[in-house]
């Protein structure tokens, strides 16, 4: 390892990964920095074997009980392998009854690829609406429910730059990455081109959305996917021979042993993983940052077996996934309260850490009836996708702020261990709670259950913007320390009113697709949060150093660089002042090649 | 004893992540401190009966410089194999380890030599205790059919509870499984594919059972030893003069049923409070025995996941869950994944 880079990236996640791609191919020293181990796919292990497996055992794993001194110390929790351990580094959050409980949620992984080697991998861009809400909300006649304090249309913002000045960046990730989809009737416009790979063929048990879809004259595309079905020549990864072998259903929560999911190992990192003047170092965290004036001068960070070092980039990334790259930053600012503090929290605005976001998000779920059953576990993550719900007129109509997409599930309770340990449980950290209390599931009663349910579900997610509210935010914990001593993650965040007249519309909506398609048997649908479940995250942590023109209203500007630093640039989904009507991760990237170009002429 | 290459990032990917603390951390604050050794899979060599063993030692500091070596039965027990640097950028970290070779379904004890002393592992909490007093460590490698955390009489009680929970002593299923077990065995031979199974142990949950609360839900062993002990205590006041592994299926459901009630005559609280959250746990591991990878010691053969495609099929007969597809050979039929 050098002294100096020219780049220092902290997380190789969807925010890191991309700036790493573009920089050290035009030829700049970039050093970067994980905190998570280094998983290989099976054709670039050593041992002929990937560390990721379809193996349910892995993505969620034996009982482990929380030690920490919180309100819910003793109870079970049920990490992957490449979360972490939440009585070594837990996110603390706040109940509704004002009391503490560690949460699993709002991780997303910890792992070289960060949450792209987990995620189900829905690949969706925002649309043009989704970056102007504030001109949207404050146009005259706008009317909204669940307002009625008139907060949302001054809550509203729009993003630095238009949607254009993204497209191209859009259509570079999806070249880059590896994405299968479908551009036709997509409510966003695709300038540079159709970039996707085919789909394969979509589960037969989607009909029934297909089918709903059509009933609502409601356009619908495949789901655009981070898999590869055929060769992709840009990170010269082979395809599945054939596309269909891609299908498993061992893919929203697994790491994938093949290199077929896209995440930003085998896509992005893999292509300069033997380029001189790239080195990756896993297994290091980075503990703080320390600055000299208006430059961070030493990035520190402790080696795998916890030997404090320190080096320095002339610039430095943050891209450590939102809720620890703001704690990375309160934790610097901690240390250094007159020199890092009063730059990163410029003069005490109070804005590092605050308008937290995830999604607006919920659904509808159901049973096919007998005798109908599918094979589930032949299978991506999602196969029909609708962006209906964002067209103006709907919002106008339905009097909500913002919109959503729509898309099935196809992979859930595909696999025997998961139709038991989701069963009843709300979230990640009620696993296996509704199974473990249904004692009455045994012998001829839980074989009933399984023929009532095995290979037959069916579920409809929306994604929706949320309200960006001031006091959800990310603190540093009062009194939870992680393993090495330092403030944890604090989570306060609850929905506005609105967001909940919101979820409320949508997963109607996402009910009467279940419905006009003939799935009706145990339906249910609502918001996917309950007043005990604030931490909820649906894996989308985004917000807490927004990005925007005016300093005041902002910790980065609109380039992602720290307003009161040079070279400290923040790329991960914290940027974002809106969560959009999507799943971010491909926003996240498609940005991150924006500021790649930023870079390269500025260093 | 021979040693595999050492997969140095491979070690650091866990060490980092379970091992790597403040100095002055006890050992008891380790997380997840069952992985180590690291039993894993071996390709190379096309021997699917090897796993991969990696033990990890850790040095109080950089100064510790003493020589650590490992002895065991998977080997010669005078022959000690030493662990060298885990290297991180080049450099030496805190860390040695080793990786042998050892043979799948397999349990062995071992120590480490830490500058010719012998001592258990510090890391991994597995222990026995041999007759003439002294600690060793121990390990078990992947499908282990050798029991490590129960005794007979345990085993013979857990197998009927089990029983009652899983719904496969129907006769439909008693007759998919003696098929599936005759046609695996032909197979096994054929592979060199062995995991042995009992029966009486519906497709190996109980020893499923017997590995977990011996690793990764250590914290449960506890659990199982008293409640067992009171299940045990409550058949013979019911049913004297009779082993309570033999009492009638009736006996077993109304304890079943009495247990999910939370109330069960001639229970001792002031031994274990919940008769019902011990059932839970039973229940769910039992479950997940049932269904896991068949390496974690349940599901023998895949018996547990090809009964459920045999079960429940869609219309005209079809297939709803083809898991072999997926699964790596010898145990499923993918093409391309190994494992
Ligand atoms: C199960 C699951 C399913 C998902 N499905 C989807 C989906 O279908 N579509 C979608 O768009 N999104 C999905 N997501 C979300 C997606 O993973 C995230 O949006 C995305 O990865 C966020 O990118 P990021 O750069 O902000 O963070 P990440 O990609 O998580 O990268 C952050 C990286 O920083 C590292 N890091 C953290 N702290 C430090 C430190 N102190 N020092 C060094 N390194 C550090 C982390 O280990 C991590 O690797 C899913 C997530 C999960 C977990």
């Amino acid at each position: 390892m050098q002294n100096e880079y020219d780049l220092v990236i902290i997380g190789s996640g969807a925010g890191g990964a991309p700036i790493a791609h573009e920089l050290a191919r035009k030829g700049k020293s970039v050093l970067m920095l994980e905190k998570g181990p280094l998983i290989l796919p099976q054709y670039q292990a050593t041992t002929g074997v990937s560390g990721f497996r379809r193996d349910e055992a892995l993505s969620t794993g034996a009982e482990k009980i929380l030690r920490l001194d919180v309100a819910n110390k003793g109870m079970p929790y049920y990490s992957s392998h490449v979360e972490p351990d939440l009585n070594d580094e837990p996110h603390i959050y706040r109940r509704a009854d004002g009391s503490d409980d560690a949460t699993i949620e709002g991780y997303t992984a910890q792992v070289v690829g960060g949450g792209t080697q987990l995620y189900g991998g829905v690949s969706l861009r925002f649309t043009p609406r989704d970056l102007t809400l504030a001109q949207w909300n404050n146009r005259p006649g706008a009317a909204l429910d669940g307002d009625p304090n008139d907060e949302v249309r001054r809550a509203a913002r729009d993003w630095p730059f238009p949607y254009a000045t993204l497209e191209p960046y859009y259509a570079k990730a999806e070249t880059l990455v590896g994405i299968n989809g479908e551009v036709a009737n997509q409510r966003k416009p695709f300038t540079s081109g159709d970039k996707y790979q085919k789909p394969l063929a979509y589960n037969p048990i989607s009909e029934h959305v297909k089918a709903g879809m059509d009933a609502l004259g409601m356009p619908h595309y495949r789901t655009p996917l981070a898999v590869i079905t055929e060769d992709h020549a840009p990170s010269g990864r082979k395809g599945p021979q054939p596309g269909e072998a891609a299908k498993t259903a061992y893919v929203n929560r697994y790491g994938d042993p093949m290199g077929f999911k896209s995440s930003t190992w085998v896509s992005l990192l893999s292509p300069i993983k033997d380029l001189p003047n790239f080195t990756l170092l896993p297994n290091c965290t980075v503990t703080h940052l320390s600055s000299d004036g208006a430059r961070i001068a030493r990035v520190h960070f402790l080696a795998p077996d916890g030997t404090p070092r320190e080096v320095s980039g002339r610039t430095v990334i943050v891209a450590c996934s939102a809720i620890e790259s703001v704690r990375l930053l309160k934790l610097s600012a901690d240390i250094d309260r007159t020199g890092f503090a009063p730059r990163i929290n410029q003069d005490g605005n109070g804005m590092l850490g605050a308008y937290f976001l995830t999604h607006c998000f919920g659904g509808a779920s159901a049973l096919v009836s007998s005798p109908e059953r599918y094979d589930k576990s032949e299978t991506l993550d999602s196969d029909f996708a609708s962006d209906f719900c964002h067209a103006d007129e709907f919002l106008a109509a339905q009097r909500i702020w913002a919109g959503a997409v729509i898309y099935n599930n196809t992979s859930d309770r595909a696999l025997p261990l998961a139709l038991a340990r989701n069963y009843g449980s709300r979230d990640l950290d009620t696993i296996w709670q509704g199974f473990n209390q249904a004692t009455e599931l045994v012998s001829d009663a839980l074989d009933a259950f399984l023929d009532h349910s095995f290979g037959r579900g069916l579920s409809i997610t929306f994604m929706a913007n949320q309200v960006p509210v001031k006091s959800n935010r990310i603190e540093l914990h009062p009194s939870v320390k992680d393993k090495w001593g330092r403030p944890v993650a604090y989570i306060i965040k609850d929905y506005h009113s609105h967001d909940v007249a919101l979820m409320n519309k949508l997963s109607g909506v996402c009910r009467d697709i279940l419905v006009r398609g003939g799935v009706t048997v145990d339906i249910g649908s609502g918001a996917v949060f309950g007043k005990d479940e604030l931490a909820r995250c649906a894996n989308h942590i985004l917000g807490g150093a927004r990005f925007g023109t005016d300093r005041t209203d902002s910790v980065l500007d609109p380039d992602c660089r720290a307003w009161g630093f040079d070279n400290l640039y923040v790329t991960d989904g914290c940027f974002m002042p809106t969560s959009g009507g999507a799943n971010p991760t491909l926003t996240i990237q498609a940005n991150s090649f924006r500021v790649a170009d930023i870079l390269a002429s500025r260093i | 004893m021979q040693t595999e290459p050492l997969d140095h990032t491979g070690v650091l990917n866990l060490a980092g992540k379970y091992l790597a603390r403040r100095a002055d951390a006890p050992v008891a604050d380790y997380a997840e401190p069952w992985r180590f050794p690291v039993v894993d899979s071996h390709h190379a060599g096309n021997d699917p009966d090897l796993n991969r063993v990696t033990f990890v030692w850790r040095a109080g500091g950089g100064d510790d410089r003493r020589p650590v070596a490992v002895v065991g039965t998977f080997d010669s027990l005078w022959d000690a194999t030493p662990l060298e640097p885990v290297l991180f950028d080049g450099q030496p970290t805190l860390y040695r380890a080793a990786t042998v070779l050892i043979r799948k379904g397999q349990a062995h004890i071992y120590k480490f030599l830490v500058d010719g002393q012998a001592m258990a592992d510090p890391i991994n909490p597995q222990r026995v205790v041999l007759d003439n007093g002294v600690e060793w460590s121990r390990l078990f490698t992947e499908q282990c059919a050798i029991s490590v955390s129960f005794e007979s009489w345990e085993l013979a009680i857990l197998a009927r509870l089990t029983n009652e929970i899983l719904p496969l002593t129907g006769d439909d299923a008693q007759r998919f499984m003696d098929l599936y077990y005759f046609t695996a065995d032909k197979r096994a031979r054929e592979t060199a594919f062995h995991q042995a199974f009992r029966l009486e142990q519906p497709i190996g949950a109980v020893n499923f059972i017997d590995k977990l609360v011996a690793r990764e839900e250590r914290h449960r062993l506890g659990d199982y030893k008293v409640c067992l002990k009171l299940i045990a205590d409550v058949l013979r006041s019911r049913f004297p003069g009779m082993a309570p592994a033999d009492v009638s299926k009736d006996a077993y459901q109304d304890l079943y049923q009495q247990m999910a009630q939370g109330k069960v005559d001639g229970w001792d609280t002031s031994r274990y409070q919940s008769p019902n959250f011990f059932l839970q746990l039973l229940r769910r591991h039992t479950y997940t025995g049932a269904f896991s990878h068949p390496k974690y010691g349940g599901n023998a053969g895949a018996a547990g996941w090809a009964w459920l495609e045999h079960r429940f099929r869609g219309p005209k007969d079809a297939s709803c869950f083809n898991w072999e597809r997926a699964i790596e050979p010898p145990i499923g039929a993918s093409a391309d994944y190994v494992a």
